[in-house]
């Protein structure tokens, strides 16, 4: 009785001081951990950084009375919103306009980890300004990024400045250019839509204006000649503007081409479009590539993936169509299976193909998507391994058939001569 | 009898003929008797060419339209080598493309990998083919904050399915990017009047590619009031009773502070040059002057501004 309980009373202190140490282990790491995130949070958390992309601009010949720009970017690290404002300095501080108004007192312009802040900066030199060069400085500053806790305390500020040099000329000179001209596809009856960009670097502003002439499939026939306006829409010194607009047409169906001269830059562009059947133009697509080995044996079959991408707005049904050729000549058409494939997805399309002699095979299709056809792609194989059948030979046919006949004509002749003998 | 024999002398002949006939496994030239129509037997015989590179363009795999590239500040930047090649025995027979990016002024292709001048990959994707022939391949590389501003050189080999390689170059641009990150306010917690309080550290880091050199000022409640301090039962703190210095040093060898831009002396704060982050650290300390009777808490502001070194 004496010794059982004991054993109990040892049991029950082992147990006591099992249920101590564990509880004194999970108090140390429970220490351990928050003076680990203390540190952690204190380093982490704390700092803020504010970068600017340019720290120097250069205005570089701006006309008296004229106007130039130029935009940097200033974007912060932290997750938080951080109030930014300008102050200007320098001789050119009253010919600088900063956009947007950062110091507006009805708005206030933040930025964060996810928001990156362009500021356009605009120098308006005024007209009786002398010829020379002249130095200022934009200062980008932010808001408090933190606040202290105790009794004293200083918030801080990031800040950059930003050197704004300016050479101001009286010289006027022209310089623009004219690109990225794009004429959308239509349908039948709607107005085409044409875009395109101005970028001028001269110091005067232009007045661009377009001329545009439609060629057939083959631009071998003049359809029509269009003058292009923005409605008058001017490009400012150092900026470049897109601009677009609209014009009616009786276009059939069918690809054009459009030759676009740009006036006054002098630029020139060539670019298709298409004209489409009514509620056709959803629909679009892009082969990607087609996919094979390059190298094989004759006998092997090889296998043949086309990837399309769908770029419309709904589901299209898609199968790939081409040839395989080698030597110019064709070997085999490509005819697949329709493949559904879903807007915004890619889809494979496989074939196969067997080759039976040597030869580089160059394997060209395209997609046939809803009865429109994809630009063409191309691949190739190459064969150079295995062994070709033989061909067949009409000679051999030929010599066979010969003896058969003369073989029946032998036996016919010994038939009538034994039938001859037994008359007799 | 005679007739038997003459039948399978006939039939033998043929034979014979027909054996005589068939190829021998030679390819013959068959000329014909007016040298007008010749019958050749060709067996063409694919070998491998060498691949080639036939355009490099660097870009911004944000914005591919981008060549000349802003690094992120503080963070990593996806710049792609976007290479165009050429294999005549198909674009598909190109097995494996490697690329190179490095400083142009100071690296070169061979150079060791090294954050702020050099970066290889070594496992490029192809993209999408142009012909049966061209394909264009993009690589990708995670080039950190404070690698140089300037032109980078971008170098391409591919190699086929026959070992054999071609190698192209193109060139880039990585803007200059300036930025500054602040460590957290200056607290100097409690203190008596007409006493000093304690020497603060607030620690400020370069997180662009770009040296800058720092300058600082300081204001109560409104720019240019001439105060370091407003406090919040009345009372301030005059601008000039908080001092700074890049080292820690006593109160009379910091430098007073200002309502104007006073430049950190000796500071110019380099560009970083590997991922153990230098930072640099100014040191603060605030005289509690009872002049303007200063009371409850008091906060002011301190202006950090980076300028191009």
């Amino acid at each position: 009785m004496s010794k059982s309980s004991s054993k109990s009373s040892i049991k029950m202190w082992n147990k006591i001081l099992n249920k101590l140490f564990f509880g004194m282990k999970l108090f140390s790491i429970l220490i351990i951990f928050t003076i680990l995130y203390s540190i952690l949070s204190s380093v982490l958390v704390q700092a803020v950084g504010i970068s600017v992309t340019k720290a120097v601009i250069d205005y570089e010949n701006v006309l008296k009375g004229g106007y130039a720009e130029d935009i940097l970017y200033v974007s912060t690290d932290a997750p938080f919103d951080i109030p930014i404002s300008y102050e200007l300095l320098g001789d050119t501080k009253n010919w600088i306009n900063v956009s947007p108004d950062l110091n507006s007192p009805n708005t206030t312009v933040f930025i964060n980890n996810t928001n990156y802040q362009p500021i356009k900066i605009v120098i308006n030199p005024p007209v009786d300004t002398p010829v020379g060069t002249y130095n200022g400085t934009v200062r980008i500053i932010t808001g408090a990024i933190n606040k202290p806790g105790g009794q004293y305390g200083s918030q801080l500020q990031a800040a950059f400045m930003i050197r704004v040099t300016v050479k101001v000329t009286g010289t006027e000179f022209l310089s623009c250019s004219g690109g990225g001209i794009v004429i959308k596809d239509t349908e039948v009856g709607s107005p085409l839509e044409y875009y395109m960009t101005v970028s001028n670097s001269g110091n005067i502003r232009v007045t661009p204006t377009a001329v545009i002439d439609i060629w057939n499939q083959d631009q071998t026939k003049l359809i029509m000649s269009k003058q292009l306006e923005f409605n008058s829409m001017e490009v400012l010194p150092t900026t470049n503007q897109a601009l677009s607009n609209t014009f009616a047409n009786t276009l059939r169906i069918g690809q054009y081409w459009a030759y676009v001269t740009v006036a006054p830059c002098g630029n020139s562009g060539l670019v298709t479009f298409n004209v489409y059947d009514k509620g056709t133009i959803v629909d679009s697509g892009e082969l990607i590539r087609i996919d094979n080995v390059a190298w094989a044996k004759i006998g092997d079959v090889v296998p043949i993936t086309a990837t399309f991408k769908n770029t419309g707005q709904r589901s299209v049904s898609a199968k790939l169509k081409g040839v395989i050729t080698s030597e110019n000549k064709i070997v085999e058409t490509i005819d697949s299976e329709f493949y559904d494939i879903a807007p915004g997805q890619n889809g494979n399309i496989q074939v196969y193909f067997t080759p039976k002699k040597y030869g580089q095979y160059i394997i060209s299709g395209r997609i046939l998507y809803n009865n429109k056809l994809s630009f063409e792609k191309s691949s190739v194989l190459n064969v150079n391994e295995g062994v070709e059948a033989a061909g067949f030979n009409w000679l051999y046919v030929l010599i066979i058939i010969i003896i058969i006949i003369i073989i029946l004509l032998l036996l016919i002749r010994i038939r009538r001569k034994k039938h001859n003998i037994r008359r007799l | 009898m005679n007739s038997k024999v003459f039948l399978i002398f006939i039939v033998l002949s043929f034979a014979v003929a027909l054996v005589l006939l068939l190829p021998l496994g030679v390819a013959p030239n068959n000329v014909s008797a007016n040298y007008k129509n010749v019958t050749v037997w060709t067996h063409v015989n694919i070998t491998n060419s060498r691949p080639e590179v036939l355009n490099i363009t660097f870009q911004d795999s944000a914005n591919t339209s981008l060549k000349n590239i802003t690094l992120n500040a503080g963070g990593l930047k996806d710049v792609q080598c976007n290479v165009t090649v050429r294999d005549w025995n198909g674009f598909n027979d190109i097995v494996y493309l490697n690329a190179t990016i490095w400083y142009a002024p100071t690296s070169n292709i061979s150079a060791p990998n090294d954050n702020n001048t050099h970066y290889t990959n070594s496992s490029c994707s192809l993209n999408g083919s142009i012909s049966a022939y061209v394909g264009w391949y993009v690589c990708d590389f995670n080039v950190i904050y404070y690698a140089n501003n300037g032109t980078w050189m971008c170098n391409a080999t591919v190699i086929d399915n026959a070992s054999t390689n071609g190698t192209g170059m193109g060139n880039g641009t990585f803007y200059p990017v300036y930025a500054l990150n602040v460590t957290d306010g200056i607290d100097y917690g409690n203190a008596a009047v007409e006493s000093f309080a304690g020497n603060v550290t607030a620690n400020i880091t370069n997180l662009g590619n770009m040296p800058i050199n720092i300058t600082v000022e300081g204001y109560g409640a409104g720019r240019g009031d001439g105060l370091a301090m407003n406090c919040s039962l009345g009372g301030n703190i005059t601008v000039s009773n908080e001092r700074f210095a890049t080292a820690n040093v006593a109160w009379a060898l910091k430098t007073p502070l200002t309502g104007n831009s006073q430049p950190l002396s000796n500071l110019t704060m380099l560009k970083q040059n590997s991922t153990a982050l230098i930072t640099n650290s100014t040191y603060w300390q605030l005289y509690i002057d009872s002049t303007n009777n200063p009371g409850g808490n008091c906060t002011g502001n301190i202006i950090f501004s980076a300028v191009a070194s």
